[in-house]
């Protein structure tokens, strides 16, 4: 190891850092003394940047020298930029010598695609096979499937990779085609199927032979980048959704979009990346994973996009009344869950509790209940708990909860205006 | 008031609660002996810690207790917070005395306190497996120093003995001043008569790493910054994952 490799690693970390993915979960592994590493099946994050992300892999690409052209791409083939490749060696030394200093959990490693697709795929699989076979590895390792690979290879790299993924970047083709000439779906969903059956298949042969060996048994992900195109968040979420039951997907990340290239007029102009967009998406992907809301609760084409100010329970909550509020000592689970300001934990501490008796308004706050928000949306049937539910007064509530200043001024702004024109004259007297 | 007085380890504090059951004199303060600066009023009982006794409380709570409370009583001990003994006592207590288990019972404050301060005390041995951080040594041993808010080194034992099993290895708590230490066999409690890591930075005496550790640490310091994305800095949410009282152990800040 030496300066170069520094060198090497600055352009080739940074070069990957637009990927977001950075999961080291979904499975559980030990190396019972005949190697180096396990994984654990809820991930660990070693650190933080100072964009609040977690570092868990070491994320890099084996290269960043690329034979496509896509317009959002900083790696693009029309840039002006450093281009570098690690040796196969340097990648695993590298992620080796990190793991056994506690710094990750394990490589996650994607590519410019050199050559051709194969030829990428085949180097990728390579440096995950030498990790395992050489280096007796049972970290974590997450590939990438380039589009275009053939199926043995995208097999190869399966048997040796926790994790596969397949980034569809655009959430729809005809977006894709103007902003990546160069790529179609096609292109995208047939690798992100063959790693859907190849799992499947894996899982069918396990239960009937005993020594079957492990095809990307945590699952496989994809990204999507948001604020690129004028896709709706409707769009986007029921394109994830879709992927979630019929890919299988464990996860699906949204990359708020960054301009990396200037000057290409396909691309909108953004003063910074719509974090808070990103943020409410990751929201509404919670809420299908772990809330059992149907997307088509929190998006539909009364509503086609999120509510930026508020979140997407909050937000279902407030347009939903008929359901609240909810009986804290009867309800099921899953109405627990919808609770703003209740969480899977405290909805799981809820349930158990209140097998030992009744439940009220000062157990919750122990339990660990936001009741800022949970107050208007529930009822422990303790005297005076009866409230008629106004949403748009309740939404205004926690605004202010959440923000005192800014919501008072336009409060008071928009009272003044709403026509009490002379005592804003009064009021400009008096000063 | 009846104030007993342990030697501060965990089967002490066991030996005290089957005492005060068997002298039918229930405590009203439970104090380590060495904390501990005398009362005006009350009796001072101090209790030698007997296996024996110790193993037949734990054997009780093991017996009342699902496989996801067992561990409660002796977590909560390892938060060291003020006070904790009389927590617990009134925690075990309560566990015996029941019929039926009430460690699901967060209506009950005795409970819910107990329930939220091994939250702490997991979340810290978490954060141990998160943010340990070993350079390599001359002699081939990984070392680690960390400072964690309870004392959780034991309860990370396992997870790097498995981790890190072809590797030696020393965990080493800079406040307590003991440590964890794994030979490629087997893990023991150890001391160090010399430690030769700053407790300023944790960073080891240049004389005693191995070549080659230093150029690690600088590929992983300027990893760390590359990886950052610039337009999206949000330093609040930073803090909130990693706030600075790590900092001085961890190689990249």
């Amino acid at each position: 190891m030496n300066e170069i490799v520094l060198d090497k690693l600055n352009i080739l970390a940074d070069s990957a850092k637009y990927d977001v993915s950075c999961a080291s979960s979904g499975i559980t592994k030990k190396n019972n003394g005949k190697g180096l590493g396990n994984t654990v099946n809820g991930g660990i994050c070693h650190s933080y940047t100072e964009d609040g992300r977690c570092i868990s892999l070491l994320k890099l690409l084996m290269t960043n020298h690329c034979i496509y052209d896509c317009a959002y791409c900083i790696n693009r083939k029309s840039n002006d930029i450093k281009r570098t490749t690690m040796a196969v060696q340097e990648v695993v030394d590298l992620t080796i010598n990190f793991y056994r200093r506690n710094y990750i959990e394990g490589l996650f490693l994607s590519s410019g695609v050199i050559k051709n697709p194969d030829y990428t795929m085949e180097r990728l699989a390579l440096i995950a096979k030498k990790l395992r076979t050489e280096e007796k590895f049972f970290g974590y390792i997450h590939l990438k499937a380039i589009p275009g690979a053939s199926e043995s290879i995208i097999r190869l790299a399966g048997l040796y990779a926790d994790r596969l993924s397949v980034n569809i970047e655009i959430p729809s083709e005809q977006n894709l085609k103007i902003l990546a000439p160069d790529k179609n779906y096609k292109d995208v969903y047939t690798p992100m199927t063959m790693i859907r059956n190849g799992i499947l298949q894996c899982k069918e042969d396990s239960a009937k032979y005993r020594k079957t060996p492990k095809f990307s048994p945590a699952g496989q992900s994809t990204q999507l980048i948001i604020g690129a195109t004028p896709d709706s968040d409707k769009q986007i979420m029921y394109l994830a959704s879709g992927l979630y039951k019929t890919q299988n997907l464990k996860r699906v990340y949204y990359s708020g979009f960054l301009p990396v290239n200037q000057y290409d007029s396909r691309l909108p102009v953004l003063s910074a990346p719509p974090l808070k967009r990103e943020n409410r998406l990751y929201q509404t992907d919670w809420l299908l994973r772990f809330y059992s809301f149907s997307i088509e609760e929190i998006l539909n084409d009364d509503h086609p996009n999120l509510d930026l100010e508020i979140d997407p329970k909050l937000s279902y909550a407030l347009r939903n009344p008929q359901h609240f509020p909810v009986d804290i000592n009867r309800a099921d689970y899953e109405m627990i869950l919808r609770i703003p300001g209740v969480g899977v934990k405290s909805a799981m501490m809820i349930i158990n509790a209140r097998k030992h008796g009744r439940l009220g308004m000062h157990h919750l706050k122990k339990i660990g209940v936001v009741l800022k928000r949970a107050k208007y949306f529930i009822t422990t049937n303790e005297l005076g708990a009866a409230q008629t539910f106004y949403p748009e007064i309740i939404r205004r509530k926690i605004l202010t909860d959440l923000n005192p200043n800014r919501i008072k001024d336009a409060d008071q702004l928009k009272l003044f205006n709403d026509g009490l024109p002379n005592q804003i004259s009064n009021l400009q007297s008096v000063k | 008031m009846t104030i007993y007085t342990y030697d501060g380890t965990y089967h002490g504090l066991l030996t005290v609660i089957l005492e005060s059951y068997e002298r039918k004199l229930l405590p009203d303060r439970i104090e380590k002996t060495g904390a501990f600066q005398g009362a005006l009023f009350g009796t001072c009982i101090h209790i030698v810690t007997q296996e024996e006794k110790a193993l037949r409380v734990w054997k009780a709570i093991d017996k009342k207790l699902s496989v996801n409370a067992k561990h409660i009583p002796y977590r909560a001990f390892l938060s060291e917070m003020e006070g904790i003994e009389m927590k617990i006592f009134n925690y075990v207590k309560l566990v015996i005395d029941s019929k039926e288990s009430i460690e699901t019972d967060l209506r009950d404050d005795r409970v819910i306190e107990m329930v939220k301060i091994v939250q702490k005390v997991s979340k810290e041995a978490m954060r141990m497996m998160q943010f340990v951080r070993f350079q390599k040594t001359k002699d081939n041993i990984y070392f680690a120093p960390v400072e964690p808010d309870h004392d959780v080194l034991e309860l990370v034992i396992d997870h790097f003995r498995d981790r890190f099993s072809d590797q030696s290895w020393l965990i080493y708590d800079m406040k307590r001043d003991f440590g964890i230490y794994y030979d490629t066999a087997e893990v023991q409690l150890v001391k160090i008569n010399e430690n030769k890591a700053s407790r300023k930075t944790g960073k080891i005496d240049p004389d005693v790493l191995e070549e080659g550790e230093e150029i690690y640490q600088k590929l992983w310091k300027s990893y760390y910054k590359s990886t950052t994305t610039l337009q999206r800095k949000n330093l609040k949410r930073h803090l909130q994952y990693l706030p600075r009282r790590y900092w001085k152990y961890l190689t990249e800040k």
